[in-house]
């Protein structure tokens, strides 16, 4: 009786201890009442924001976050957002559409930016913060594509630029006796000649929600329309990748299931000779097989013209939030060239504006071509939808029926434009 | 004879035959998954296939203890997962005593409520519910979040216990009751004592739902973040379409590793509880 008092007792006191330690203390945030900051000289109060990232499991967050709060006299409060990119949308759009006010900033990427530029729920920040003489340092094919909504609204900070660029093995191209990939013919030459022994010219990623990538680059590098079907350039560039698989054979057609991570690792293998692939080749460091005698980045081809697409994780404001006047301090910072700069300098992050991004400061391999290719190339965002994802997936199926000789030419470009008109 | 010998012998190979074929099915993905968890980045996707890494390293884990908060995020776990299971058994043997020792019809209708509660998929509730969280400020909170838990754990634990109460005759309890006992002291000290099985094996199901909930801390919450989600926290790469195997696979075995352990401890008592306390026809 007395064991079981006890006993009753302890797990009482344990209760208790557990509840008292609830408060306040979590492991997705620091949230946390703030103890540091910078006040509002004319009300008194804590500037203070809440920023909803992807980036909070980066080693250098930390110091990119001290920086930030230092250099834009805001605290911030983080909330880690899901890097796995169904959750986070599903997430984000639930805390937009909801008019949740406890996140300010959100960090959102192209899909995203596509669904919500629209809906009402960002605020346009081109009074506030994205002035024209900052707007026109960012891409503007992108801004236009990517952030500006149907009313002329721009919605984002973009954080940096990244493009899906042309990478060859030196090797190979050494092999086939050439210096460089300059138009189609180039281009197709190249592919001939180093398919051979089991290896191809081109490895892409076929899997049919990433070919998208590689059918609008070529769209766009013949001059064609993602959204028009009817275009003699759309149909040259569907064509030209049909030849590359079927024609030619100088790329295998069962890369159809291949996303990044396997074709990347045949390119590493050396099973390719070039594919397009963005960032600034971190895998390739990774497996020592980075380097200007290996593999690199090169100037995108001039097929019709040159052209190339541009991504971006953008900063928006919440139009539910509560802390529009810090949030907006914070903003003018990250647009600003000291917070394009922190992006380069803690995750390794291109800036997107071309003042920064020529600034001392940015360096290496990556600052040669990518100042090679805003200088000579159009820049975009992709084609995207707002049902961004059932387009895309869409198009991927028939892309894949097309190469499989499931249907003919005609017939792709008929349902790729029924497509079109069905998500548009 | 022989022919009966040599039957038996057939049969015992085709029953060593399907477990190892089981037995690889359930074993090979969490195999591949470790090694995955060990393979340097720039070596996962490399051909020939290989079964062991040529270069294997732990990289994955330090990194996800360094970086991802593992620590933290066990703290919330343990919070969550513990206090829910104490309240939510607490509530559940009372119910369950209800619903077995006193029966009318808005009883019934209860416990047909509530066991159709488990019908319902979490994500029809979802958008409402997280309007109503945010309304009563208990959204992103460890209150909101254990009562979510509770409820999700109470009606299965209610079906179990209730069974088990209407197989311990209610004689006892008279015959306690003639003893002197009043209707607490009989349910404290008679009925629960011979419940304790049944709340043992509950509390080890209901431990194992608690962790593997994934769905209820992703989107009732932000902030706090507890283990089963933290795989959607893992960083992104150089560009963010390529996912990082090596980091999801470490974070998944260090999800799944307790629940081998908890499993592997206690199985005999788990399958017990579930055929002693699963539904008779």
């Amino acid at each position: 009786m007395k064991k079981t008092k006890t006993s009753i007792f302890a797990a009482a006191t344990a209760l208790t201890v557990l509840l008292s330690g609830c408060s306040g203390v979590n492991s997705g945030s620091n949230n946390e009442d703030p103890n540091s900051g910078t006040t509002n000289s004319a009300s008194g109060k804590q500037d203070e924001i809440t920023l909803y990232t992807i980036q909070s499991t980066n080693p250098n967050f930390e110091a990119w976050l001290n920086e930030a709060q230092e250099k834009s006299g805001v605290k911030i409060n983080w909330v880690a957002a899901p890097t796995d990119s169904d959750t986070r949308q599903q997430k984000i759009s639930t805390i937009l559409s909801s008019g949740d006010s406890s996140v300010d900033i959100l960090e959102i990427n192209d899909e995203m930016a596509t669904s919500f530029k629209n809906a009402g729920w960002l605020d346009p920040l081109q009074d506030s913060v994205l002035t024209s003489d900052i707007v026109e340092q960012f891409p503007q094919g992108y801004m236009e594509d990517m952030l500006t909504s149907d009313k002329g609204d721009i919605i984002g900070v973009p954080s940096y630029s990244g493009y899906l660029g042309l990478w060859v093995d030196q090797k190979k191209l050494d092999a086939a006796g050439m210096k460089s990939i300059e138009t189609e013919e180039d281009f197709v030459n190249f592919m001939k000649a180093s398919t051979k022994d089991g290896q191809y010219g081109y490895g892409g990623s076929w899997e049919k929600t990433y070919v998208f990538n590689e059918i609008a680059t070529f769209v766009n590098l013949f001059g064609g329309d993602y959204f028009d079907w009817t275009n003699e350039g759309s149909r040259k560039a569907i064509k030209f990748m049909y030849d590359m698989a079927n024609t030619w054979k100088v790329t295998p057609v069962d890369q159809i299931a291949d996303k990044y991570e396997q074709m990347n690792q045949k390119f590493i293998d050396g099973k390719y000779a070039m594919v397009f692939m963005w960032g600034t080749g971190n895998d390739y460091k990774e497996a020592n097989r980075y380097g200007m005698d290996q593999i690199h980045m090169i100037n995108m081809p001039r097929f019709a013209k040159r052209s190339i697409f541009t991504d971006s994780w953008s900063y928006v404001l919440n139009s539910s939030s509560k802390n529009k006047e810090a949030a907006i301090k914070f903003l003018k910072y990250a647009a600003g060239e000291e917070g394009e700069l922190s992006g380069w300098k803690n995750f390794g992050r291109y800036p997107a504006r071309a003042d920064v991004a020529s600034h001392e400061a940015v360096s290496g391999d990556v600052k040669v071509i990518y100042t090679e290719i805003q200088a000579t190339n159009e820049i975009h965002g992709r084609p995207m939808l707002p049902q961004t994802m059932e387009f895309i997936s869409e198009m991927g199926t028939l892309f894949q029926n097309y190469i499989q000789d499931q249907m003919t030419l005609d017939e792709f470009c008929t349902k790729a434009q029924e497509a079109v008109e069905k998500y548009k | 004879m022989f022919s009966n010998r040599f039957q038996r012998i057939l049969l015992r190979c085709l029953m060593w035959t399907l477990a190892i074929i089981v037995a690889f099915l359930i074993l090979f993905p969490l195999w591949w998954i470790f090694i995955s968890s060990i393979t340097p980045s720039g070596e996962l996707f490399s051909k020939p296939i290989k079964y062991w890494p040529v270069n294997p390293t732990l990289e994955s884990y330090t990194y996800l203890i360094e970086n991802v908060g593992l620590l933290a995020k066990s703290r919330d776990t343990i919070i969550i997962v513990g206090l829910s299971i104490t309240i939510g058994m607490i509530v559940s043997v009372m119910a369950a005593f209800s619903f077995a020792r006193f029966k009318n019809n808005g009883l019934s209708l209860a416990v047909a409520f509530l066991l159709g509660s488990m019908l319902i998929p979490d994500v029809v509730t979802a958008r409402p519910l997280y309007d109503f969280l945010r309304q009563v400020h208990l959204f992103d909170t460890y209150t909101g979040l254990i009562i979510l838990y509770i409820s999700g754990i109470i009606p299965f634990t209610i079906l179990i216990l209730q069974n088990f109460l209407n197989d311990i005759p209610v004689s006892i309890e008279e015959s306690a009751s003639i003893d002197g006992c009043g209707f607490l002291q009989s349910m404290f000290y008679v009925t629960l004592p011979l419940l304790r099985p049944a709340i043992a094996t509950v509390c080890i199901v209901n431990f194992i739902t608690c962790l593997n909930n994934f769905f209820t801390p992703l989107f009732y919450s932000n902030g706090i973040s507890v283990l089963s989600t933290a795989i959607t926290q893992l960083p992104l790469r150089d560009n963010m379409y390529a996912v990082p195997w090596d980091l999801v696979s470490a974070m998944g075995w260090i999800i799944i590793l307790p629940i081998i352990i908890f499993v592997g401890i206690f199985q005999r008592q788990i399958m017990e509880g579930i055929m002693a306390g699963g539904v008779k026809g």
